[in-house]
């Protein structure tokens, strides 16, 4: 949970830093440029409450999802946190398809592989457990 | 990683997320977002653009299917529709910031809210309802002999 809180802060801050440089900074003269699809200033300003909000929700749900799937794994590799088991029939799969659970990290299989033995790649799975 | 599969969860929740958001957004929605016209294209401006909207949706079907097969991966409907669930909150916080900047209504900005978390939770669980891969880890038990 203290890490939790600490990744929806650090994540909080980088997006409200990152959504200021692009949209507040780098695409400014390109929103200036219709004006009719903003709101004006001051009205923005009065609303600003609803734009930390609205981040703040964002940021939430995205860490939410990330502790859910990625915990514990790293940036790259998959962990578990609610699901329960990895799925090892992916392996071969892109990145981007395979099983969040599926990580070297946390595959209790690669455990008890044993010296010599590539069974578990062949995909037997936990016969010889 | 069942392909079969996938493709199919893919299909039917990029049929699902079009209809839906020709139903609520196209329909329901119209009056409300006649509201704005400044704000929208125009119907023949709209009509050009359509190659657009169809490949938006592609995009947000093939990604939510990638996203409940990797973080679902035990699949079935609940657990899937639950994950619908927290993927449609997600856009509640963009529409939020949308209508902090843009001239929207509430009536809009709840219409599309609403809208996110129905979709994505109907389409959660139909993709959760099609991907189900079979069980990877089978343990094979020895009968004690009588």
């Amino acid at each position: 949970m203290k890490r939790f809180i600490l990744a929806f802060f650090a994540a909080y801050i980088f997006i409200f830093f990152w959504g200021w440089l692009l949209n507040g900074v780098f695409l400014k003269d390109v929103y200036a440029e219709t004006p009719n699809l903003w709101r004006p200033q001051s009205e923005m300003m009065s609303l600003f409450h609803w734009i930390i909000i609205g981040q703040a929700l964002v940021v939430f749900g995205f860490v939410m999802i990330y502790a859910s799937g990625f915990a514990g794994g790293g940036v790259r590799s998959g962990g578990k946190a609610w699901s329960s088991a990895g799925d090892c029939s992916d392996r071969n799969a892109p990145w981007i398809l395979r099983s969040a659970t599926d990580s070297r990290k946390t595959d209790s299989l690669r455990k008890y592989q044993r010296p010599g033995r590539d069974d578990y790649r062949r995909g037997a799975g936990r016969r010889d457990l | 990683m069942n392909w079969k599969k996938f493709f199919i969860a893919f299909i039917a929740a990029f049929v699902f997320l079009f209809f839906f958001g020709f139903v609520w957004y196209g329909m329901l929605m119209q009056s409300a977002h006649h509201e704005v016209p400044a704000l929208l294209r125009p119907e023949a401006d709209f009509k050009r653009y359509f190659p657009c909207l169809v490949l938006g949706h592609l995009v947000m079907a093939f990604f939510f299917t990638v996203l409940c097969v990797r973080f679902v991966p035990s699949g079935g409907l609940g657990a899937s529709a639950a994950f619908g669930i927290l993927v449609g909150l997600l856009y509640a916080g963009p529409h939020l910031i949308s209508f902090a900047v843009q001239p929207l209504t509430p009536k809009i900005f709840g219409g599309w809210t609403l809208g996110a978390i129905i979709q994505f939770t109907i389409a959660g669980a139909i993709i959760g309802a099609i991907y189900k891969p079979a069980p990877a880890h089978v343990t094979f038990v020895k009968e004690r002999p009588q």
